[in-house]
């Protein structure tokens, strides 16, 4: 494409979008509202993806020592779990702190334990792993470790915690996949409608020797910037709502610290940089699709 | 000899619906020589405008060969053929077919930007165009604040500015009133006593009367073909 023509075609595309600014605003109204459902999307996605994070670490394993194990195997298992990539967090408890433990849990019954020799008890190690599907791999490393006697979890609670957010990554990517669909189908049904309006002034561009090349970049510039602009507006739909709820909220949540919303600044890197991306990408591959498909040049 | 500018032989214009077929063209023989003036003659759905957009490479023929200026027409990609109605082909329709956005030398300009011409020479060759067909105080005016013929005018402006081997007109004057048509074929005369090729398409005698050649086509087949004058 010549220099000339491609300033021109540039200028065409820009100048289009206020020249019929019915067809432009139509354009940019579906685009925003197809992006921001999608943000709510993400942006539930990412939440439930975090709560799940959260909710896993919260039964924590519980690796048992032998009763009998001397001070260097304690030493070894200490070392085994520190040494564990995937362990985020854990704590050793002595034989008497699992035994004032164990009193505090049986409150007014704790005279049962008087005279209980607490060296009895053995030591106990409280892990949090990084995530939560790497339970059965961290028990069979741990069970393999000499003066580990058993390592305890709740597995069908960890399984459904995984199971959730499997469920919600494939809703995602699954609605994701039917909203890009839905918004290329009625970008390219928008810019058809505005292609057949202009039917007379591209049969006149290729009377005077247009090419397909020309004919087709004002199109796909027009459908870009109504991308640009439909994200925007998208950003600030989606992102303000969110901010709105996450201040709402706030109070509410605040004793449960797993139960929290991702801070805005946290999300939205993510919700603008696929809002654009995506708008742009589906303008223009709308348009030229829909140009290619209905002005036989 | 005469130069050929188009030599157009057995072509073939089927158009399919489904089971339906439609030959719109059949066996056509077209020589257009330089410097001709020739008309194209028929009623309704005789296969006129069908002709022109073989001639003006809009269109596909189904058999036979053309070449439009030693140039063969049926092995070129649509890239090719824009270009050359860029280059070698100026059309002039019935219903003026210019930008209403734009006023009249922008109009003029446009085949040029494709063309890739700076805009000093565009403005410059456009005012020529522009001048030639008298319309010199109208030029920034919109083709919807002058007259049908000024708006022809100005299409007659913008098929000659990129000094083409061939002008199409197809019924030049059917939208205009008897005054506005005899200037108008006075310009196309002027244009072919210069030494422009001319294809004219209509149904009506008087402006046939212009012409040097008079090509008679009914149901798809040339009837005809005479020279006038």
């Amino acid at each position: 494409m010549r220099l000339a023509a491609a300033v021109h075609s540039l200028k065409e595309g820009i100048v289009s979008i206020v020249r019929h600014p019915l067809a432009s605003l139509a354009t940019v109204s579906t685009i925003t509202l197809m992006l921001s459902v999608m943000g709510a999307f993400l942006i539930f996605s990412e939440n439930a993806k975090e709560l799940a994070k959260g909710v896993s670490q919260q039964p924590p394993i519980l690796v048992w020592a032998e009763y009998d194990a001397d001070e260097d195997t304690i030493t070894a298992i200490d070392l085994a779990i520190s040494g564990n990539e995937n362990v985020k967090s854990y704590s050793m408890q002595t034989p008497e702190e699992n035994f004032e433990m164990f009193r505090e849990e049986l409150g007014e019954n704790a005279g049962v334990l008087d005279g209980f020799d607490p060296s009895l008890l053995p030591y106990t190690f409280t892990v949090q792993l990084e995530e939560a599907s790497l339970a059965d791999d961290f028990k069979l490393e741990l069970e393999g470790v000499p003066g580990v006697r058993k390592v305890e979890y709740s597995q069908p609670v960890t399984e459904f915690l995984n199971s959730i957010r499997l469920a919600v990554n494939s809703v995602t990517l699954i609605a994701f996949v039917i909203l890009c669909g839905v918004t290329l189908f009625i970008i390219s049904n928008m810019v058809r409608v505005t292609v057949l309006a202009r039917g007379e002034e591209i049969g006149i561009m290729k009377y005077v020797g247009a090419s397909n090349l020309y004919i087709r970049v004002p199109f796909i510039i027009e459908g870009s910037i109504a991308g640009f602009i439909g994200a925007m507006a998208a950003c600030a739909v989606s992102l303000g709502v969110y901010s709105s709820i996450l201040n709402r909220t706030a109070e509410t949540m605040n004793g449960i610290s797993f139960l929290k919303l991702m801070p805005v600044d946290q999300i939205s890197g993510k919700v603008i940089m696929i809002n654009f991306l995506l708008g742009i990408l589906i303008g223009a591959l709308g348009s030229a699709i829909s140009v290619r498909k209905y002005i036989k040049v | 000899m005469s130069e050929s500018v188009i030599s157009l032989k057995d072509c073939w214009k089927i158009y399919r619906t489904g089971e339906i077929e439609l030959t719109a063209l059949r066996e056509v023989y077209v020589e257009i020589n330089k410097g001709d003036f020739a008309v194209i003659m028929g009623p309704s759905g005789s296969g006129k405008s069908t002709l022109m957009n073989i001639i003006g490479c809009l269109d596909r023929m189904d058999r036979g060969e053309y070449l439009l200026n030693g140039s063969n027409i049926r092995q070129m990609r649509p890239n090719d053929l824009a270009l050359l109605r860029n280059q070698e082909i100026g059309f002039v329709f019935q219903s003026f077919n210019l930008l209403p956005k734009l006023d009249l030398i922008e109009n003029v300009e446009l085949p040029m930007i494709y063309a890739g011409i700076p805009r000093r020479e565009r403005n410059e060759r456009a005012m020529a165009a522009l001048e030639s067909v008298g319309l010199m105080p109208w030029i920034k005016h919109k083709p919807n604040e002058v007259s049908g013929g000024q708006k022809q005018r100005a299409a007659i402006a913008r098929s000659i500015v990129m000094k083409p081997a061939l002008l199409i007109a197809d019924e030049p004057t059917g939208n205009l009133d008897t005054k506005s048509s005899k200037e108008i074929m006075d310009i196309f005369t002027e244009l072919n006593r210069r030494g422009a090729t001319i294809i004219l398409i209509t149904h009506e005698d008087d402006i046939a009367a212009y012409a040097k050649r008079i090509i008679r086509i009914v149901d798809g087949r040339i009837t005809s073909d005479k020279a006038v004058g």
